[in-house]
């Protein structure tokens, strides 16, 4: 094996996936040869340098915030059976109630003699037109919403300046930092 | 996992124990970003809840767990990439900033540990995960080839180029140490 | 006079048409951007909506601001905001609030408009954050903040160096 060779074998060899004769021939090879020797060392040393790296202890919170967040799961059946009968008695009952007020409403408006346009009432919150117009906003709206401190963080070291006798507007202090 | 998908709330416990802190460290160092760690590492757990019942175990537990992991870890880098594209014309992220090098400046463990991660994270995303399964969490290339769902010899080449980068730039670490 | 007024008014309505365009453009791109979003992340941005209908009007107008401040920075100037509120975001609520309230001291009138936020962001970048540094060191907020809240303002004033 020339240099070449041996250099491409070294992670491997650091691997200890050759086979032994392949081994011993670079083993014997980097005893001999400065270059390679050297190439091998700086691999050595980047890789082990990675143990400088310790492990994080995963915040206490982490683990209970999983918890928490399954155990509703465990009763969501039996709680959506509920909620899902709840939900169609109200509708039935909604819209009796809705029919017998506007039968009520009609016959109302029949006796004083008005005309009485049915309202359809707009139903859902979602206005998909607005969304898309929106989106960009939408999609970062923490980030946005707190752009403006991001910016002011550079002005941050000036917001106890020691205190001067007259009140100063905080901008001019601004400008004299800047002047 | 057999008694999990039965509901049973110990079982479930004992393995966020078990594994949040192989997930969550393999996440951090992916990622380089304790929040974003957390949630990958939640959204895990609640996955393998919710999977518990369909899970046939053909493979090794912790093959599957790494490949929950990746897949999230990977989805939050494709949010980050969009969200950068959404709002940055310019997508090219900048590199960290150079850190002020100072010949005489004590070397401390937690430099050394700046420069790796430095290191690390210039990686290529595919090249960098794998480094850190198999020198952080000891996985063989070949549990490591399954989780990436790619042959063992791609995984091998990665790691084979990956030591040469870090060789390159970690290769002044040992003089910068000496100075101290 | 004639020519003058036939350039003024072809100016106008090129600036029109353009600037008509690029908003068609826009709406086209965030209804593509839309229409490719997983259910996932489409559920995420209509919770944003609900939560953005359901803001104060005034609270509105001031992400509606920030975010015209944002159009106008060069991309490596909104990167640089982009990192520090990576970093912002490890702060715990209470150290926000904080913050926010530091912040306030700083400039109580907040209604900058976005020209003079863009403005204002330009001009601290000329100080180097030594001297900010130096000077967040020598006050008195200084001595309140724990080691914690300490690295992360070391953090975002120096982020951007």
């Amino acid at each position: 094996m020339d240099c070449k060779d041996i250099q491409d074998n070294l992670s491997a060899f650091m691997d200890q996936e050759l086979a032994l004769a392949a081994e011993e021939s670079i083993r014997v090879h980097l005893g001999e040869c400065d270059q390679c020797a050297l190439q091998y060392a700086k691999l050595l040393k980047g890789w082990q340098a990675l143990d400088a790296w310790d492990d994080v202890t995963p915040p206490d919170r982490m683990q209970r915030k999983v918890l928490d967040s399954v155990k509703p799961q465990r009763h969501a059946l039996s709680l959506r059976r509920v909620l899902y009968a709840a939900a169609v008695l109200l509708l039935v009952f909604g819209t009796a109630v809705y029919y017998s007020g506007q039968k009520e409403r009609l016959a109302q408006d029949h006796l004083a003699g008005s005309k009485s346009p049915v309202q359809t009432a707009t139903v859902g919150d979602i206005s998909e037109d607005e969304i898309i117009a929106n989106l960009l906003i939408l999609q970062e709206e923490d980030f946005f919403e707190v752009l403006d401190e991001l910016v002011k963080i550079d002005e941050l070291p000036l917001a106890e300046e020691p205190s001067s006798p007259t009140k100063e507007p905080a901008r001019s202090s601004l400008d004299i930092v800047l002047t | 996992m057999g008694l999990i998908s039965k509901g049973d709330a110990k079982a479930f416990e004992l393995l966020v124990a078990r594994h949040q802190h192989a997930v969550y460290n393999l996440a951090l160092r992916f990622l380089s970003d304790s929040d974003e760690a957390e949630d990958v590492a939640q959204d895990c757990f609640i996955r393998i809840y919710k999977a518990a019942a369909t899970y046939t175990p053909d493979a090794k537990f912790t093959t599957w767990l790494y490949t929950i992991v990746k897949n999230l870890c990977f989805n939050v880098l494709r949010n980050r990439r969009q969200a950068v594209i959404v709002s940055v014309d310019d997508e090219t992220l900048p590199e960290l900033p150079a850190k002020s090098e100072d010949p005489v400046e004590r070397i401390t463990r937690q430099q050394v540990r700046e420069k790796v991660m430095h290191a690390v994270s210039m990686l290529p995303e595919n090249m960098r995960l794998v480094v850190i399964m198999s020198k952080f969490h000891g996985l063989s290339y070949d549990e490591i080839a399954g989780i990436m769902g790619c042959s063992v010899n791609a995984i091998k080449l990665r790691v084979h180029r990956a030591k040469a980068i870090l060789a390159e730039e970690l290769s002044d670490l040992k003089d910068e140490t000496h100075g101290n | 006079m004639r020519n003058t007024i036939v350039i003024l008014l072809t100016a106008l309505l090129l600036l029109l048409q353009s600037g008509m365009a690029s908003g068609f453009d826009r709406s086209e791109n965030n209804r593509k951007r839309w229409q490719s979003m997983s259910p996932e992340e489409k559920r995420r941005v209509t919770e944003n909506y609900r939560s953005w209908k359901s803001r104060p009007p005034e609270s509105r107008e001031r992400i509606q601001r920030n975010f015209e401040t944002y159009r106008e920075l060069t991309p490596e100037e909104r990167q640089k905001l982009r990192d520090r509120y990576r970093t912002y975001r490890k702060l715990e609520p209470a150290g926000k609030e904080r913050l926010r309230e530091r912040l306030h001291r700083v400039d109580p009138h907040s209604d900058r408009n976005s020209e003079e936020m863009t403005r204002q962001f330009r001009r601290m970048q000329d100080i180097p954050p030594e001297e900010r540094m130096r000077r967040l060191e020598r006050s008195r907020l200084w001595k309140d903040l724990n080691n914690e809240e300490r690295e992360i303002y070391k953090k975002l004033i120096f982020l951007n160096k």
